[in-house]
């Protein structure tokens, strides 16, 4: 015997199955950025680069992390031919996918070497700097410890904010493995978690808490301050503070292009990329992103402080992007769940 | 003799591992009201929806009309079969309304308004059409079934219990109306019911039902006054049951010898029907009340018997009786016999 | 009885071929992300180390704990609410219907921003105590404030169908209790609350999946459980196999929470009765103004203070231009796409729900309750696991907007399944076979009487999936169509950058569109 409802779902599904069949958007020979940078950040100079070489784009804006692991998961049918991002344990796992194709010289020659990769898989678009953000209520600039490393004294104790997940935190770790060892690593770390730091979500979240006083300061990167500032206003009651030259809280770090192995508009790529590091480009990082620029001869905003005058601990980038020793070392000493 | 329009033949159908027909046949004359009566669990509704092509036999078939209808192997959907039911619940459309409801069946190209008055005159509905079901009460929604039933005029209309959800002060009339309707209507219709009293009043013909089998189909006189089995004649009426033994024409048990038609010998169950029973004043046997249930137009005595045995007298209620009385009773008419059988369970 | 459950378990047996073809369809379709996740997870090397660790056990425990909290706590919120509102005299009833399902529409990111805003450390409420000499509150962080939030953002998947079983639900067995001798509130519990068991099954059963799968909101309040540890291994690790690792626990959890909502389902009824009329309202007498004062208190709670948040984010920023350009494209987009995954879910739900409504066993069951899968894995699983099987077997389909709508499906299937199986199962079923025997073939039967009267049923199931979709993110990132943003994605990319001011338009946007739709079915309601 026949029930009612089958054959009006057969005919029912039809639609559902003629959407998914129709609706398709293969086959298309724009340029494909996946950009891992928010779009209210780059949309204006993306667009600019189409208006001014007559390329069209298409871009899908969405997390660094969750674009990588797309294209790692998307394979050789990725449709992106380049990864705008700031993550660079994102890079790192496109690396070890074999997912990256090198860069022309011409392009990498652009940047400082600290700011590309030495086998030319990616180069660095635009710099932030690890810093200090701090409650101008509670805290005096003049008494906060010059070196990342002091923070794990008593004083901080239930004061401290991080960010431990993601932006920054585990390649600063990294960076202490490499310069300091991985023994005092794990002693600072221990030192840390016993100080009771306050683990937020995100750096948005860490410093509206610096803001509304719920902790004192917080380890985070420079440009959000600027973003609060332009939204909130000066009475934004939080501050960066920048460590000590050399010391390894100074950490800096890029947000970098690079144009995957699986890519198929390779030229309009390279033409991208070498837009993104155009005076131009480089001068909107400057004025619109508080980031520092990395092409010689633009000059960073005045707000900061001067890329001369920074002087990072030395680390080659690209050996930060296997984060997972730091991430183990982390969810020992407990700064990790 | 007509030839019958509906045929059912040997049908078996199980559910799991239980057997819901075992073999039942069935005839239905045209223009015919029949009832298939049976204790609940015997079948009869699964058989109804073989009919109506709910279900599908395991073995056997249906013909309506001459037309092979259902076998295991063939069906004919029901909405193709011209067999129309009207359920105990009556399930009326409750998003439609009453004219709706009638309308749902009518074919294309039927002057539909028109018909749908004329079946709501028949069922006295006519200021109803714009009601919905829920706002009728469940006589009204009977009827309302019932013409929804008849509106495209099916070859036969199938009614499951269709009086148990009505108010029982309310179920005679509405009984008579639907015979009084589907006399009009001169529709064949098979009604399920496991009310003796319903089918044995109701209908032209009465089908026994026990056990997944048809026992028995006759007029209500014939399967009341002469039923096939025990068991049959337990059911339709109340009745007595006494041990006894047959010798040749004759029978013996302890409400005396009596003479029988019978075509077997020795040990048999005798039965009285309840009715036949009466207070003797001359000659019977003694016996003593131990309950009564009075109806006001009749009541049911209980007696105990000195073998022990109980028996039920229907008796008119114009004398009252008590527990503990002694009563002398005799039989009136003759009993009817059956080969001994050990109890069930 | 013996004989009515042999039919019962016989009706599979007669299941249509084809509705068992397609419900099998579906539930394969279902089950691509949990067989991705078990396939990734066998390539990680460490599986029983990730399993058996300390931070792991851990998480397991806090997730057990807030998945219980919350899935009580929603029932408490939701039953009352959904009685208040569809059935009682109160003040402004259809008003607070509304307002009370949007909650729903909150992306679970703004959900637990606006909890930190509004409870947090410095924020509106304790700006508002500290004349007062508060200074500071109880923190919100960790379970409290995970708890509260869940709770709040997830009691309209009850409320909304209990609201809607409500609206068929027969007033004559609640009238025979009262004819019996039961005052009201006996007769609430004695027969409308295991009358109304069914949808708050169905109910408590996705906010639980819900809860085990959230992360947005807990990771905002730091309260890591499973979920959050899974995302960690994504985003900082890159490591898949161990993030699938760490989803193992999620599926054995899901299992779980269905065979328990199994055991409460019983012997499920069938319908409620054979005329339904429309339910009587409940005169509330002196509860009127505390009934009134409870549907406020969620409602400022799940609505008021995302509102204020946003509306806070609208008033106090500087950098407001810009934001409307391509707010009315993303509008569109979400409404489309959210549209579209609703009228899908429904569509593809049907026969699942038809099977396990009506032809009840061992398939149907599993068909049923494999398709909650979505609900209970994390949405980046969900999302990977499509990104994979589309690049890898359709690559036609890749950044599709009918990818799109088919992960929004899979992902929330579950929440239209619930309340269609349980329209259907209110829908006696006499009504069809009784269309059938007047000559009506089955489409004609599932036209003019199944599906109308499962109308409101389906038109719940539609709400919960367009409310949800509409806010869904990581799905949306990894699987849209490129340029397709929606108003979630332009919401969250503004207030991941700190433009609180561009995301308040389209946050706005978001809940009206949601009203909107809410209003639509309460319309239907009443029609049908």
């Amino acid at each position: 015997m026949r029930r009612t409802s089958l054959l009006a779902s057969a005919l029912a599904l039809m639609p559902l199955a003629a959407v998914l069949l129709t609706a398709c958007g293969g086959g298309d020979d724009r340029l494909t950025i996946y950009a891992g940078r928010s779009k209210n950040l780059v949309q204006p100079l993306l667009e600019q680069f189409s208006e001014d070489t007559g390329i069209s784009i298409r871009v899908l804006y969405g997390d660094s992390t969750d674009l990588a692991l797309g294209i790692l998961e998307e394979g050789q049918n990725s449709p992106a031919d380049v990864y705008y991002g700031q993550d660079v344990g994102a890079l790192g796992a496109l690396k070890a996918a074999g997912r990256l194709s090198e860069l022309p010289s011409a392009l990498l020659a652009k940047v400082d070497p600290a700011f590309r990769s030495p086998d030319g898989l990616w180069v660095g678009i635009s710099g932030r700097q690890r810093v200090i953000v701090y409650n101008t209520d509670a805290v005096d600039p003049a008494e906060l410890p010059s070196s990342i490393l002091d923070y794990t004294a008593p004083a901080w104790e239930g004061r401290f904010g991080i960010v431990p997940r993601s932006d920054g935190f585990p390649e600063f770790v990294t960076a202490l493995r490499l310069l300091k060892g991985e023994e005092f690593a794990r002693r600072w770390l221990e030192d840390l978690d016993a100080n009771d730091p306050t683990a937020y979500a995100n750096n948005i979240a860490a410093i509206q808490a610096v803001a509304n006083g719920e902790v004192d300061v917080a380890f985070l990167n420079h440009y959000y301050l600027f973003r609060f500032l332009e939204e909130r206003g000066e009475d934004f009651k939080a501050r960066n503070y920048y460590f000590a030259a050399g010391d390894v809280g100074g950490l800096f770090l890029v947000a970098s292009a690079s144009i995957l192995d699986s890519a198929r508009q390779r030229e309009d790529a390279e033409r991208f990329i070498e837009y993104l590091l155009s005076a131009e480009a480089q001068q909107y990082f400057t004025d619109e992103t508080h980031e520092y620029p990395l092409v010689p001869g633009i000059a960073a905003d005045p707000g900061l402080q001067p890329l001369s005058q920074i002087d990072p601990p030395q680390i080659d980038l690209s050996d930060l992007t296997d984060l997972r020793g730091s991430l183990d070392l982390m969810r020992q000493t407990g700064i990790l769940p | 003799m007509t030839q019958p329009i509906l045929v059912c033949r040997d049908l078996s159908k199980r559910f799991g591992h239980t057997a819901a027909l075992w073999g039942a046949n069935l005839e239905l004359r045209e223009g015919g009201l029949l009832a298939l009566l049976g204790p609940s669990g015997c079948g009869k509704t699964t058989l109804l929806r073989l009919i109506a092509g709910f279900e599908m036999p395991d073995a056997g078939e249906i013909e309506l009309r001459g037309r092979l209808i259902s076998s295991p192997s063939h069906t004919v959907p029901p909405e193709k079969r011209g067999v129309s039911m009207v359920f105990q619940d009556f399930a009326l459309f409750p998003h439609l309304s009453v004219g709706a409801n009638v309308a749902f069946g009518l074919p294309r190209g039927v002057n539909k308004q028109a018909r749908v008055a004329e079946l709501l005159a028949l069922i006295r509905l006519e200021s109803l059409a714009a009601r919905m079901p829920h706002e009728l009460s469940g006589g009204q929604q009977q009827r309302v079934a019932l013409a929804r039933a008849l509106a495209s005029e099916p070859a036969l209309v199938l009614l499951d219990e269709p009086f148990s959800n009505l108010d029982p002060s309310i179920r005679a009339d509405v009984r008579d109306e639907v015979r009084h309707l589907l006399e009009t209507v001169g529709i064949t219709a098979m009604i399920v019911t496991h009310d003796q009293e319903e089918a044995l009043s109701l209908a032209g013909e009465v089908a026994v039902m026990m056990d997944g089998e048809v026992l028995q189909v006759g007029t209500p006189g014939e399967v009341y006054a002469r039923p096939v089995s025990r068991r049959v004649g337990e059911f339709v009426g109340a009745a007595n049951i006494l041990p006894g033994k047959l010798e040749g024409r004759q029978v013996e048990c302890e409400l005396g010898r009596f003479a029988v038609d019978a075509g077997f010998s020795g040990l048999a169950d005798v039965m009285f029907r309840a009715e036949t029973l009466a207070i003797s004043a001359e000659g019977g046997v003694a016996a003593e009340v131990t309950d009564v249930d009075y109806y006001g137009h009749d009541q049911m005595v209980t007696a105990r018997l000195r073998s022990g045995a109980e028996v039920r007298l229907r008796l008119l209620a114009l004398q009252p009786y008590a527990i503990g009385q002694q009563l002398t009773i005799a039989a009136t008419a003759e009993p009817l016999v059956f080969p001994r059988q050990t109890p069930p369970g | 009885m013996a004989l009515a459950l042999a039919q019962a378990r016989d009706r599979l047996n007669r299941a249509p071929l084809i509705l068992l073809a397609l419900a099998a369809l579906v539930t394969a379709a279902v089950l691509m992300p949990p067989v991705y996740l078990v396939w990734r997870a066998t390539e990680s090397s460490a599986i029983w180390e990730h399993l058996s660790d300390e931070s792991t056990l851990r998480a397991l425990g806090r997730t057990l704990l807030l998945t219980a909290s919350v899935t009580a706590t929603c029932i408490a919120l939701a039953v009352p609410l959904a009685w208040l509102t569809g059935r009682t005299d109160l003040p402004l009833r259809r008003f607070w219907t509304v307002l009370l399902a949007l909650p729903l529409a909150v992306p679970s990111f703004v959900g637990g921003f606006v909890m930190v805003s509004a409870l947090g450390p410095g924020g509106l409420v304790q700006d508002l105590l500290a004349p007062l000499g508060v200074d500071r509150l109880p923190s919100i962080f960790g379970f409290w404030g995970a708890w509260i939030t869940l709770s709040v953002v997830s009691y309209p998947y009850i409320f909304l169908q209990v609201r809607a079983s409500l609206s068929r639900s027969d007033p004559s067995l609640e009238e025979a209790a009262r004819g019996l001798g039961n005052g009201s509130w006996r007769t609430f519990w004695r027969v409308n609350l295991p009358q109304m068991r069914p949808p708050i099954a169905a109910g408590a059963l996705l906010v639980a999946l819900y809860s085990i799968s959230e992360f947005g909101a807990v990771s905002m309040l730091r309260y890591d459980t499973l979920t959050p540890l899974v995302y960690l291994q994504y985003t900082t690790s890159f490591d898949r196999a161990a993030a699938a690792v760490l989803g193992l626990p999620l599926i054995a959890l899901a299992v779980l929470i269905l065979g328990l909502e199994g055991m409460t389902r019983g012997r499920a009824h069938y319908y409620g009765g054979a005329q339904p009329r429309p339910a009587r309202t409940m005169e509330l007498g002196s509860w009127r103004w505390p009934g009134f004062a409870f549907c406020a208190l969620v409602a400022l709670l799940g609505v008021g203070l995302p509102v204020a948040v946003i509306l806070y984010w609208l008033v106090s920023g500087l950098s407001a231009e810009g934001t409307t350009s391509f707010l009315a494209a993303a509008a569109v987009n979400s409404t489309l796409a959210a549209a579209l995954a609703a009228l899908a879910a429904a569509i593809a739900c049907l026969p699942v729900a038809y099977l396990s409504a009506r032809h009840a066993g061992r398939l149907a069951s599993f068909f049923e309750k494999a398709s909650y899968a979505g609900q209970s894995i994390p949405a980046i699983t969900i999302a990977l696991a499509l990104v994979f099987f589309a690049a890898t077997y359709a690559t036609p389909l890749q950044r599709t907007l009918g990818l799109l709508v088919f992960a929004y499906t899979v992902r929330f299937l579950p929440e239209a399944l619930g309340a269609i199986r349980g329209a259907l199962l209110q829908l006696n079923p006499n009504t069809e076979e009784a269309a059938r025997s007047l000559g009506a073939g089955p489409l004609k039967t599932f036209a003019r009487i199944t599906a109308p009267q499962a109308l409101p049923g389906v038109f719940a199931g539609m709400l919960l999936v367009f409310l949800t979709a509409i806010k869904e993110l990581p799905i949306t990132i990894l699987l849209s169509p490129i340029g397709f943003d929606t108003l979630a994605t332009e919401i969250w990319s503004a207030t991941s950058e700190a433009f609180f001011t561009r995301a308040a338009l389209p946050s706005l946007t978001l809940l009206l569109i949601s009203a909107f739709a809410v209003l639509i079915m309460l319309r239907r309601e009443r029609l049908t």
